[in-house]
């Protein structure tokens, strides 16, 4: 058993990869779609099952992977959001064909390039070795923004240029800070220095605080780029705007979580190394940015996926917030936040991509009265924005209260009034357009065709779980959230 | 050759490398700044031979040859060709003035040392000046990408940038596992062929620069 | 080679130096000429044209005052002192206390200000204009020089040349540290701008858009004009020095004296000769700037002396 779940390691990236590989020969859509929700599957089961192998005997390493329950969180989040992405696909090809949004010939380089992306992040997470990590990072960004750009017009082009762009400056601030904290493990162990995140959280505390604390910064910077944190925001919504809709799922669901689990890494060596207060300082300076410069952009926006690109921003912030206020409290609920905002956001995308392409504008003062036309999507669409909003009894105002609380413990008052402040401000604007959009009479431009079976099932499934979460947390997955929080505050 | 000779030689190459980066944020024409990064590249090449040589580090050598052939030869070609099927005018255009970009460099060159000098007299010690150094590269590479307005020599900027991470993981820690490093390049060869095929494809489409773009707004 | 200059030396290396100076200019011209493909005046011509000129007479415009008639002869002094500080045969600070790198810059400003002054004093446009030229390069070229000449004086402890020369001694290569190399680059971009040639300045045309320093001696004549041309080519030997004592080596100790002079004075000419070709080169391999695009320019300079310093004191 113990072998079995060791080899897990190496296959789970192999999953996805294989998949490109084989989407890469097949033409027909429907196979394509086939192989798709196949792989993903596989992935899922193959997930779920080294997460009770995890559950059972405790990490697992093999070579520059390695898995432990902090990485387990971000690992099953991808899996259950390529699945429903995956199922998602299914109708948006078929009618982004026949749309003319897409070519059929192009259709298996799309499906390819979404696997070879899941697989970069699934190599993200199961990374040890920070090095490892970095190169999966920049895998994502390559194929992430190829993935942009893919319609081909004037603003994907324009998107995935400023994407890959700022993204690789960021990033290559990423790559300094690693070599830096690199340089203070191989000075701590000698001539044997490794980039193994496992090796070196065991002689953190030797390590040179100096050094750790630069490294910190620019890993902060680097990888904060990637994660969306202001003020190096600006990418975000184009990007995540201009992508196609199951692209913009994945992107803003688990993306920047992954970017965010790679500060994680960094900020439990510099918080052996250094103490503890220093990152979640610097930690806390980031989320505090994010939520205050995202609020007045949502409420200006006419767009509705950069709306939701701009909330991500704001959410990613949350999550810094959360790792800021530090403790049990807040890092548990800046863990839950990540599932939570992760699934959420999906199903947002995936309601607004549907009502986009039916009434064929971005434009939310146009979209009117979708309850009329479309009513399963509109009902998952309000009751997505309102759990975005952070209205109980969903995941996302769960996650919200903990960091609350973490906040008031914590005793950062200026914080706490601010991200209240912006919370309300939010919750307001987010319903007015979300009301705006479903309620009323519909526009004449408006499609009246039924609804597709497949995002709805898609939407629906991850509706299910945002409630679930919002209602109560299951055992396993509050044992899971608890050792994870283990990890990083120590 | 001993520690101290090794030591001065890649404070010797370190200065070049500043040297090179001032030729960068100066260029006025696209190919000068493609030949100034491909220098620098090749600088980078002999401070691994160079820390290859004392360290008897295999891996080092290596990554000196993968260096000078994609750094210093292929991408600048690329980057040659590109601007050839571009047909663009060959001026460097600044977004600041370019005097004004020299201002902020010195800045940054100052700023990078001082910010070495925090950390303790020990690591000054093993890491000399090639940590500031890196820093400096580092920094003035992401300047250069943030001050120009045309796509190619963003692009140069971030190899000016790469080509500082590598200094610094070079000299600091005498070099980067050896796995790592050639993905670190296979990564930064593939962005490059991401980011020329964008370029080539808006200049196609629009027959402007792709940086120029600015109508995603607010 | 180590150990004071007697007085006599010192003079002897500053009539050198004047002496020299005509040659290095001719040379240069000559350089040019073959890279070019022609044949070129002579390389003795300089000497020629400086015979010409002190025997000509003077022309003197009426609304020039009575300083114009002597500013020929103060730069000429200015530039001459300027090269008794320079060490020529051997390293080295001179018996008696002459005066240091930053009284040779000052020299070589006075001696601009003077050129300038007298330019104005003619009250011509090709005049005004030379000299509103010239002192928009000059606030850009002085500092860079003397934080080139702090970097390497930071090491030595003093800014006195001929020390500074003998520290610089006789190893080369292994012993220039990273700032040396940025200071030396710095020195290579201002070379054109201190000696007046392409990029900064063309030193074969008169016509009124590309002129600066020909422009400030339109209004002298005769032997006025013989002392001002001779001032400038002893300014570019004496900026030649300055480099070559602050950067390139020195000649091998020798015992005795006649030999030792001789080595010295190779030694010398070898370097100036180096430096020379290199001003020859970058005359034929560029176009002169627009002179707004001179600062431009002029900064790349600064940014690697300033980085020099700053390698030097951080």
């Amino acid at each position: 058993m113990v072998e079995m779940s060791e080899n897990l390691l190496w296959i789970l990236p192999l999953v996805p990869t294989v998949a490109a590989l084989l989407m890469l020969t097949v033409r027909d859509r429907r196979v394509l779609s086939a192989l798709d929700i196949g792989g993903s599957t596989v992935l899922v089961v193959l997930a779920f099952t080294l997460a009770g192998a995890v559950a059972a005997d405790g990490p697992r390493a093999l070579g520059v992977f390695r898995i432990d329950e902090l990485g387990l969180v971000f690992l099953l989040l991808l899996a259950v959001l390529t699945f429903a992405v995956s199922i998602y696909t299914v109708g948006w090809a078929r009618q982004a064909v026949a749309v003319g949004n897409m070519k059929a010939e192009s259709l298996r380089f799309y499906f390819a390039l979404v696997h070879a992306f899941v697989a970069t992040m699934v190599v993200t997470v199961l990374a040890d070795n920070l090095g490892v990590l970095w190169i999966a990072m920049e895998g994502t960004t390559i194929t992430s923004a190829v993935l942009v750009g893919f319609h081909g017009h004037h603003h994907g082009l324009e998107a995935a240029w400023k994407y890959i762009i700022v993204t690789t400056i960021g990033i290559s601030f990423g790559l300094f800070g690693t070599v830096l904290v690199y340089s203070a493990a191989a000075d701590a162990m000698g001539d044997a220095g490794t980039m193994s995140w496992s090796a070196i959280m065991q002689v953190a505390p030797a390590l040179d605080p100096g050094i750790v604390r630069i490294g910190f910064l620019f890993v902060m910077v680097g990888y904060g780029t990637k994660a969306g944190l202001a003020p190096m925001h600006l990418w975000l919504p184009d990007a995540h705007s201009q992508a196609p809709t199951p692209v913009s799922a994945l992107l803003s669901g688990i993306l920047i979580k992954c970017a965010l689990l790679g500060i994680m890494r960094f900020q439990t060596i510099a918080a052996a190394a250094c103490g503890p207060e220093f990152a979640t300082k610097v930690l806390l300076v980031f989320g505090i940015t994010s939520v205050v410069v995202a609020t007045p952009f949502i409420l200006a926006q006419r767009d509705v996926k950069r709306l939701l690109g701009y909330h991500s921003v704001e959410h990613v912030g949350i999550i810094a917030l959360g790792l800021g206020f530090g403790g049990s409290v807040g890092t548990y609920g800046a863990l839950l936040h990540v599932v939570n905002h992760g699934v959420t956001k999906a199903l947002a995308f995936f309601a607004a991509g549907a009502a986009i392409s039916r009434f064929d504008t971005r434009d939310m003062r146009a979209i009117r009265g979708l309850l009329a036309v479309a009513p399963i999507t509109a009902t998952l669409l309000m009751l997505a924005a309102l759990s975005l909003a952070g209205v109980p009894p969903f995941s996302i105002f769960v996650s919200e209260l903990l960091v609350l609380r973490a906040g008031i413990g914590g005793g950062h008052w200026v914080a706490l009034a601010l991200f209240l402040t912006m919370v309300v401000i939010i919750f307001a604007g987010l319903l007015h357009h979300a009301g705006a959009m479903v309620f009323g009479e519909p526009t004449a431009a408006a499609r009246r065709e039924p609804e597709a079976w497949s995002p709805l099932a898609a939407m629906l499934l991850l509706a299910v779980i945002m409630l679930v979460l919002g209602l109560t947390i299951p055992g396993r997955v509050d044992a899971l959230l608890r050792r994870a929080t283990e990890i990083v505050v120590g | 050759m001993n520690e101290a000779a090794v030591h001065a030689i890649i404070d010797d190459i370190g200065a070049l490398l500043l040297f090179s980066m001032i030729l960068i944020l100066a260029a006025d024409q696209i190919y000068r700044a493609i030949y100034a990064v491909a220098a620098q590249s090749l600088l980078i090449a002999v401070a691994a031979g160079v820390l290859a040589m004392a360290t008897g580090n295999a891996d080092l050598w290596v990554i000196a040859g993968v260096t000078l052939v994609v750094k210093a030869i292929l991408l600048p070609w690329v980057l040659h060709r590109v601007v050839q099927r571009m047909n663009v005018r060959r001026e460097v255009e600044p977004v600041i003035p370019v005097v004004t970009t020299l201002a902020f460099a010195v800045t940054i060159v100052v700023m990078s040392f001082h910010l070495s000098a925090s950390l303790g007299s020990v690591r000054q010690v093993i890491t000399g000046n090639a940590l500031p150094v890196g820093i400096a590269l580092t920094l003035l590479g992401v300047l250069v990408m943030a001050s120009r307005k045309k796509a190619l020599t963003q692009m140069v900027g971030l190899f000016a940038s790469e080509n500082g991470i590598f200094f610094t993981a070079m000299a600091v820690t005498k070099g980067m596992p050896l796995i790592i490093e050639i993905g670190v390049i296979l990564d930064v060869i593939l962005a490059a062929l991401v980011m020329a095929i964008l370029v080539l494809r808006v200049r196609s489409t629009v027959d402007a620069d792709i940086a120029d773009l600015d109508r995603l707004r607010g | 080679m180590t150990g004071e200059r007697p007085f006599a030396l010192v003079l002897f290396e500053m009539s050198f130096l004047v002496l020299l100076g005509p040659l290095v200019t001719g040379g240069i011209q000559k350089i040019k000429a073959r890279l070019q493909f022609r044949q070129g005046a002579g390389v003795l011509q300089p000497y020629r044209d400086l015979a010409k000129l002190f025997r000509k007479g003077t022309v003197q415009a009426d609304t020039t005052s009575g300083l114009f008639h002597s500013i020929p002869v103060f730069v000429l002094a200015a530039t001459v002192a300027a090269g008794a500080l320079i060490p020529v045969f051997r390293g080295g600070p001179p018996v008696v206390p002459l005066g240091d790198a930053l009284l040779l810059l000052g020299l070589l400003a006075l001696a601009r200000f003077l050129t300038a002054v007298g330019a104005l004093d003619a009250g011509g446009a090709f005049g005004g204009m030379g000299a509103s030229r010239e002192m928009t390069v000059a606030p850009l070229v002085e500092p860079v020089l003397m934080m080139v000449v702090f970097s390497t004086a930071v090491v030595a402890g003093t800014t006195e040349l001929g020390t500074l020369a003998a520290h610089r001694g006789e190893s080369w290569l292994l012993a220039w540290r990273a700032a040396d190399l940025l200071g030396f680059a710095a020195m290579l971009v201002l070379l054109p701008a201190e000696t007046g040639r392409i990029p900064v300045d063309n030193p074969d045309t008169h016509l009124e858009l590309t002129m600066l320093h020909e422009g400030m001696l339109l209004e002298h004549s005769g032997p006025g004009l013989g002392c001002m041309m001779l001032a400038s080519h002893t300014r570019q030997v004496v900026t030649l020095g300055l480099v070559a004592a602050l950067f390139l080596p020195a000649a091998p100790m020798v015992a005795g004296s006649a030999l030792g002079l001789l080595l010295g004075g190779a030694a010398f000419a070898a370097k100036i000769l180096v430096l020379a070709l290199y001003l020859a080169l970058v005359e034929s391999s560029y176009a002169k700037l627009r002179l707004f695009r001179v600062p431009q320019y002029l900064a790349v300079g600064f940014v690697c002396a300033l980085t020099a310093l700053a390698l030097r004191i951080l």
